[in-house]
């Protein structure tokens, strides 16, 4: 498997859905702050729905679109199947949302329906083309499977939420109004989480240099987490069976927990930048979610609203945010500066984003998070709503600093620090082919 | 000659970590030829992201200063690991 920079896809075609979450998010987040008390009140009411589905649809499915639409072609080293397809599942997307959201925040029922509908058109298209593309990749490792598999419940999550939005319609099947759980947990576990883990077992190990991590536990912490995500299919027609996806689910999360802290005690890059330090944060808040969830699991008051706040904001944002980090200034830099005529003049890619800003991001989306969670689990509307309003300036921060980084053109270039005689300059005047470095 | 090549490539910077890809450890060997230089390297993982940039400024880094055309052979055995950071390298990582 060899990549190259070259499968690239075109900088808009990535743009155009990381700017449309980089909205969706502080909105979501806007929105919360705004009718925080009837949130905490009808946790599952019309306002609930309406900033669920802009944080899920607008916010998670658009940036996690964006990012496999980069990062697919380039990570896996084959080019996309289809950039027009992918642009034809954008605007059916963003249709859809904006249609979900509008609906479900006036009740107006056939926008739900024709919005829930595009939205898993949109989703389907963008699956199939990741699934022809991955289906190049020869031979699978662990992050293609957790690719397609994520894909599979993208697909599955999606069709699930627009059978629901049907019934909401028509009433045809009672049972689907106790599905949320699962609809939840397929996108949310499945989809994004599988994908974020699977991802991660390439990026960390890219980004900070931590090589030789063994992927026994790997393996089995993303089958576990897979395994969970499916599991909550049955319990369509056995509402009782969801004792077993929410353990395996569980499980899978503590281990992928231990096995993420164990890779990255092997790197070489002890510094992370703030980006990496957000989405390691997010591993680290993985035990707290398990916890939460298993309180909710057992009908603590209040356990499911800072669950599912946790599992929303706190690991997928806060991992989504922080590759945000490393993919927007990534972009911006093969985009103006990987031409050899740019040599001498380019900055580091991670130099790009203004670093103070992204620490305010981090923070305040971080601190929001768990004022949040906080908010919800006591019942306390005042402290959801304070807590939805940093959260939101943080999401807005970073919008601006990513925002922002698009538009770099002349910036300082770097220079290594001065030279030293270093052990690989040593190679002597004859080295010949045989001859290596290390 | 060689070692002309290979200052000209301590120029050659990873633009994640700043560091060249010398210290980085990736070039393996350099053999000068009348009418070619012939490089030998590695990356860090087969999927870096940064292939193509990192062999086209290798191959004007080779050009410039041995006033002649790059063969680049890109090879994964041995594979990259840590191991082949140069120190100094490591303790601008580790900093």
């Amino acid at each position: 498997m060899q990549a190259h920079s070259n499968h690239a896809p075109p900088f808009s075609l990535v743009w155009r859905h990381v700017a449309v979450a980089l909205v969706a998010l502080p909105a979501a987040l806007g929105l919360v702050a705004w009718v925080g008390p009837d949130l905490v009140a009808h946790p599952r009411g019309a306002l609930a729905l309406t900033a669920v589905h802009l944080l899920a649809i607008g916010w998670m499915a658009m940036v996690v679109m964006g990012a496999l639409t980069q990062m697919v072609p380039v990570v896996l080293g084959v080019p996309l199947a289809s950039h027009r397809a992918i642009g034809v599942s954008h605007a059916l997307t963003l249709f859809g949302a904006l249609a979900l959201v509008t609906g479900f925040a006036t009740g107006f029922h056939p926008a739900v329906t024709a919005g829930g509908t595009a939205v898993a058109v949109g989703l389907s298209v963008f699956a199939g083309v990741m699934a022809l593309t991955v289906r190049r990749v020869k031979p699978w490792d662990l992050t293609a499977f957790a690719v397609a598999a994520s894909l599979g419940c993208m697909v599955l999550g999606a069709a699930l939420g627009a059978l629901m939005a049907l019934n909401f319609r028509f009433g045809f099947w009672p049972a689907l109004y106790g599905a949320m759980p699962a609809h939840a947990h397929l996108l949310v576990v499945g989809w994004l989480s599988t994908l974020t883990a699977g991802v991660s077992y390439k990026l960390l190990p890219m980004f900070t240099l931590a090589y030789g991590h063994p992927m026994r536990l790997s393996r089995w912490a993303l089958a576990l987490v897979l395994g969970g995500a499916v599991a909550w299919l049955p319990t369509l027609v056995l509402p009782a069976a969801w004792p077993l996806p929410a353990v395996l689910q569980g499980l899978g999360a503590l281990l992928y927990a231990w096995d993420a802290r164990q890779l990255l005690a092997r790197r070489k890059k002890r510094r992370l930048e703030t980006g990496l330090g957000q989405a390691t944060r997010a591993i680290a808040l993985l035990p707290l979610i398990v916890a939460v969830g298993a309180l909710a699991a057992l009908g603590v008051p209040g356990a499911a609203g800072a669950y599912g706040t946790l599992l929303l904001l706190g690991w997928v944002s806060w991992t989504l945010v922080g590759y945000l980090y490393k993919i927007v200034p990534f972009l911006v830099w093969v985009d103006r500066f990987s031409a050899p005529s740019s040599a001498g003049r380019r900055p580091l890619a991670p130099d790009l984003v203004d670093t103070r800003l992204a620490r305010i991001a981090g923070d305040a989306l971080t601190l929001g998070t768990l004022a949040l969670a906080l908010g919800f689990g006591l019942g306390l509307p005042w402290l959801a709503q304070l807590a939805a309003g940093v959260a939101g300036l943080g999401a807005a921060v970073a919008a601006y600093d990513l925002f922002m980084t698009t538009q770099r053109k002349g910036v300082t270039p770097w220079k290594p620090p001065s030279t030293t005689p270093s052990r690989a300059s040593s190679i002597p005047s004859s080295a010949s082919a045989s001859s290596t470095s290390a | 000659m060689e070692t002309t090549v290979h200052d000209a490539l301590k120029g050659v910077l990873d633009p994640e970590f700043g560091i060249s890809v010398v210290d980085l450890g990736l070039i393996y060997g350099i053999v000068v030829e009348p009418d070619v230089v012939t490089v030998r390297m590695t990356l860090t993982t087969p999927s870096c992201p940064l292939h193509d940039t990192i062999m086209e400024d290798v191959e004007q880094a080779v050009r410039t200063a041995a006033g002649r055309p790059a063969a680049i052979e890109l090879v994964w055995e041995p594979a990259w690991s840590p191991d082949l950071i140069s120190p100094e390298a490591l303790a601008q990582l580790q900093s």
